[in-house]
C-alpha cells in the first residue's frame, strides 16, 4: 500500500510541473487555436531568468531555506512581459497571413532560442545551490520531496486563480467568447486582438512560474524545455484541446501515468504507457477526458 | 642566345610558382578535424572537448610543430555533429570532403561515433575518439577507428573491482547490487560489463533496470532502489538523471552506497550544484586530473592548471582524453612524416606513446591493437573530496586515499 501511495504522490508531484506548463499551452490553443511549438523554449528562458535573479542572492533570515522562491514572481513578470513582446512583435504580424505562419513561426523560434541560449549562456548545466534540493518531509512510511511539492502547491494555486479569471472576470468571459467564435465576440464588441495580447502574456508568465518552481531542483541548460513540453503537449489532448482547467488534470494523470508505469513495471515502459493512454483518447474520447461535448476554456 | 636565356628564366619562374604553394603548406599547416557535438543536450561534452584541443595544438604548435613536416602547425578544423546520428554523418561526410585532414577527433557519443564512422572509413581518414562502445572497436570498423578511452565494458569490471577493495578493506559485506542506466548504446554497453562481473564476483542483483534519457523525475527510481534491499546502486547516468538520482536517495535518507558510471557523476556542474554534499560520492571515470601519470609529471599537471585557469572548472574527463586524443593524432602524423591520412592511419596502429600529451592517458602509455583498442588503459575510480574528484583506485594510478564512504 506504501508503495502504491508513494507512487502517486510521486505522480502528483512531478504532474503539477506539466499541469503548470499545460495550462498556458492549453490557454494559448483555446483563445488562439495556435499551437505553441516554442512553450518548452520559454520554460528554458523562464529557467535561465529564473537562475540569474537567484544567483543575485536569495531572501534572508525569515525565509530559512525557501527564500530561493523569491525568483518566482519577479520571473512570472519577466516572462509575461516576454510573452507580450512574442506576440506584438512576431505573432501578431504573422497572423495576417493565417494559423499556418503562425505555427511554423513558432516551431522556427524554438529551434532558434535553443541556439541562442547556448550562444548566450552556453551548453553547460546550471543549478544554484540551494537547501531545497534533496530536502524532504517523511510522514508515515511516505517521502514528500519540498521541491516538487512547492511546485505541486503552487501549480494547484495558479489553476484556481485561472479558473476564477476565466469564469469571473472581464476577460475571462472575453476570452471564452473569443474561444467560441472570435468573429461573432468581436460582432458583440469584444476586441479579439487584445484577448489574444493578454491570453499570451497569461500563458508566458504562467510557464515562467512554472519554471522559477524548478530551478531549485533541476539543471537549466538550452534544451531543458523539451523534456517537459512534450508530456504537457499529450497532457492537453488527453484532457481536451483548450480546456485550461482540463490541462491541469491532464498534467497530473501524466505524472501519475508514469510514476506508476516505473514503479510496477519500468519506467523505460512509461513513455509508451502515456502514448498508449493518448492513442487511446484519440480513438475512444478525442475531445479530451475532461471536456464535455465542445470546447470550452 | 638571350631569347633562350629569357625562356630558361620563364622555365624556372613557372616551377617556383607550381612549386611554391606545396613547399609553402609542408611547413605551413596540417589540417585535422574535430567533429563533436556543440549544439543540442550534449554540447558541454564538445564544449570541453574543444577547450582541451586548444590546449593540445597550442602545446604542439608551441613545442615546433610537427618537425618532419618542416614545423607545420596543426590547424583543427572544429565542426558541430550534433546530438543526432543523422546529423553526425552529414557533418562528417561534409567535413571530409571539404577539407584535405590528416586524422580527425571526435565524436565522443557511441551513437555518433557508430553512424558516422563509415564516413571515416569512406574517406580513408583515421578517428581517434573517446566514446567508449565495445562494438566500435571490432574488425567492422575498417581499421580507421582508434579507441583512447577505455571500452565500456571494461567500466563494471573496473566498478566490480573496486567494489571486491572496498570489501575488502572495509569488511562492508556487500552482495546485493542494483544497477540503473540510461538507455542508450552508452548505458547498455556499461550495464552489460557490470551486470556480468557483478555474477561473477558473486553478487546478487536484485534490480537491473533501464530508464529513458532525459527524465525529469528519478523518485519512482528511488523507491524501486530501495525497496530492492540493494546494499550498492551502480547508476550509469548522464549529469541531470545523475542530480535527480543523487537528490532523490538522499531526500529519501538513503545511505546506499552509491559507484556511479562516469558522465553526470564526475562533471563539474554536478559539484557546482550540490557543493558540499558532492563529496564523498564515488564514480568511474575514463580519465581523473590527478592520476599518478598526470600528476607525477609536471608539464601534464600544468597542463591541467591551465585548463582551470582558462575555462573555470578542472579539468573533466572529456577534456583530459581529448588532450591525449589530440597529442597522440599529432604524434602519429609526426611519426609518418606525411598529412597523407592513410599515412597516418598506419601510423597510429603501429604507434606506442609513452611520453609528450599523449601520456596524459593513464597509465601513461598508448598503444592500439588490430582493432583500434587502446591496449594499455583502464578506467579509474574517483572520489569526491573538497569538491573535486580524486584518483582512488586502482592503486597503480590512484593518487588519494579513499574517505570510507
Amino acid at each position: 500500500m506504501i508503495i502504491f501511495l508513494q507512487s502517486i504522490l510521486n505522480g502528483l508531484l512531478i504532474g503539477g510541473v506539466y499541469a503548470l506548463v499545460a495550462m498556458g499551452l492549453n490557454l494559448m490553443f483555446g483563445v488562439m487555436k495556435l499551437v505553441n511549438f516554442a512553450h518548452g523554449e520559454f520554460l528554458m528562458a523562464g529557467m535561465y531568468v529564473a537562475v540569474g535573479l537567484a544567483s543575485l542572492g536569495t531572501l534572508p533570515g525569515a525565509f530559512g531555506m525557501f527564500g530561493i522562491y523569491w525568483v518566482a514572481i519577479p520571473t512570472m513578470f519577466v516572462m509575461a512581459a516576454v510573452g507580450l513582446a512574442f506576440y506584438l512583435l512576431l505573432l501578431d504580424r504573422a497572423a495576417r497571413f493565417g494559423e499556418s505562419p503562425q505555427i511554423l513561426l513558432t516551431i522556427g523560434l524554438s529551434i532558434g532560442a535553443q541556439g541562442l541560449a547556448q550562444v548566450l549562456r552556453g551548453s553547460g548545466f546550471k543549478l544554484v545551490p540551494n537547501p531545497i534540493n534533496g530536502a524532504a518531509i517523511r510522514f508515515g512510511g511516505l517521502n514528500l520531496q519540498l521541491g516538487p511539492a512547492i511546485a505541486f502547491i503552487v501549480a494547484l494555486a495558479a489553476t484556481i486563480v485561472m479558473a476564477w479569471v476565466l469564469r469571473a472576470t472581464r476577460f475571462g468571459k472575453s476570452a471564452r467568447a473569443v474561444a467560441e467564435s472570435a468573429e461573432t465576440a468581436e460582432m458583440l464588441g469584444i476586441d479579439a486582438r487584445r484577448v489574444y495580447i493578454v491570453s499570451t502574456s497569461i500563458a508566458i508568465g504562467l510557464v515562467g512560474l512554472a519554471a522559477a518552481l524548478l530551478i531549485p531542483y533541476q539543471y537549466t541548460f538550452p534544451n531543458v524545455g523539451q523534456n517537459f513540453v512534450v508530456v504537457a503537449f499529450l497532457a492537453i489532448v488527453i484532457a481536451g484541446l483548450g480546456n485550461v482547467v482540463g490541462a491541469v488534470f491532464g498534467g497530473l494523470l501524466m505524472g501519475v501515468m508514469q510514476s506508476l508505469t516505473a514503479s510496477y513495471f519500468d519506467l523505460d515502459l512509461s513513455t509508451a504507457a502515456i502514448y498508449l493512454l493518448f492513442l487511446a483518447v484519440l480513438l475512444l474520447r478525442p475531445q479530451g477526458l475532461f471536456t464535455r461535448g465542445r470546447r470550452t476554456l | 642566345m638571350r631569347k633562350r636565356g629569357l625562356s630558361f628564366l620563364a622555365f624556372l619562374g613557372t616551377v617556383a610558382v607550381v612549386l611554391a604553394p606545396a613547399a609553402a603548406r609542408a611547413a605551413d599547416t596540417v589540417d585535422i578535424a574535430v567533429i563533436v557535438p556543440l549544439s543540442g543536450p550534449n554540447a558541454t561534452v564538445g564544449e570541453m572537448i574543444v577547450n582541451a584541443t586548444k590546449l593540445a595544438v597550442e602545446d604542439i604548435n608551441g613545442a615546433g610543430g610537427i618537425k618532419s613536416l618542416g614545423g607545420a602547425k596543426l590547424n583543427p578544423i572544429i565542426a558541430d555533429a550534433t546530438n543526432d546520428p543523422q546529423g553526425a554523418v552529414t557533418t562528417a561526410e561534409r567535413v571530409l570532403s571539404q577539407n584535405k585532414v590528416a586524422g580527425a577527433y571526435g565524436l565522443a557519443l557511441s551513437p555518433l561515433t557508430t553512424a558516422a564512422l563509415p564516413a571515416f572509413v569512406k574517406h580513408h581518414v583515421p578517428v581517434v575518439t573517446s566514446a567508449i562502445s565495445d562494438k566500435l572497436v571490432t574488425p567492422d570498423n575498417g581499421g580507421y577507428l582508434f579507441q583512447i578511452a577505455p571500452k565500456g565494458t571494461a567500466f563494471g569490471n573496473q566498478q566490480v573491482e573496486f567494489l571486491k577493495f572496498l570489501n575488502d578493506k572495509y569488511k562492508m559485506g556487500i552482495t546485493k547490487a542494483a544497477i540503473l542506466y540510461v538507455n542508450n548504446p552508452y548505458g547498455t554497453a556499461t550495464e552489460k560489463g557490470i551486470e556480468q562481473l557483478a555474477q561473477k564476483a558473486g553478487m546478487e542483483i536484485v534490480l537491473d533496470s533501464a530508464y529513458p534519457e532525459n527524465i525529469t523525475d528519478a523518485s519512482p527510481l528511488v523507491s524501486k532502489i530501495q525497496r530492492s534491499g540493494a546494499q550498492v546502486l551502480f547508476p550509469v547516468s548522464y549529469i541531470t538523471d545523475a542530480s535527480l538520482i543523487l537528490t532523490g536517495l538522499r531526500s529519501a535518507d538513503s545511505h546506499l552506497l552509491v559507484i556511479g558510471g562516469g558522465a553526470g557523476f564526475i562533471w563539474p556542474p554536478i559539484g557546482e550544484s550540490l557543493g558540499d554534499k558532492v563529496n564523498g560520492l564515488i564514480s568511474v571515470a575514463s580519465w581523473n586530473l590527478d592520476s599518478k601519470n598526470v600528476k607525477d609529471e609536471s608539464k601534464l599537471s600544468g597542463v591541467t592548471q591551465r585548463y582551470q585557469k582558462a575555462y573555470g572548472t578542472f579539468m573533466p574527463e572529456q577534456a583530459g582524453e581529448a588532450y591525449a586524443g589530440i597529442s597522440v593524432l599529432a604524434a602519429a602524423i609526426e611519426a609518418a612524416a606525411s598529412d597523407d591520412p592513410a599515412k597516418v592511419r598506419d601510423a597510429l596502429a603501429k604507434l606506442h606513446v609513452t611520453g609528450g600529451g599523449g601520456a596524459m592517458m593513464q597509465p601513461g602509455e598508448v598503444e592500439f591493437d588490430e582493432n583500434g583498442a587502446n591496449t594499455h588503459v583502464v578506467p579509474v575510480m574517483i572520489q569526491w573530496q573538497n569538491g573535486v574528484p580524486h584518483t582512488v583506485f586502482p592503486e597503480s594510478v590512484a593518487t588519494a586515499e579513499i574517505v570510507k564512504p
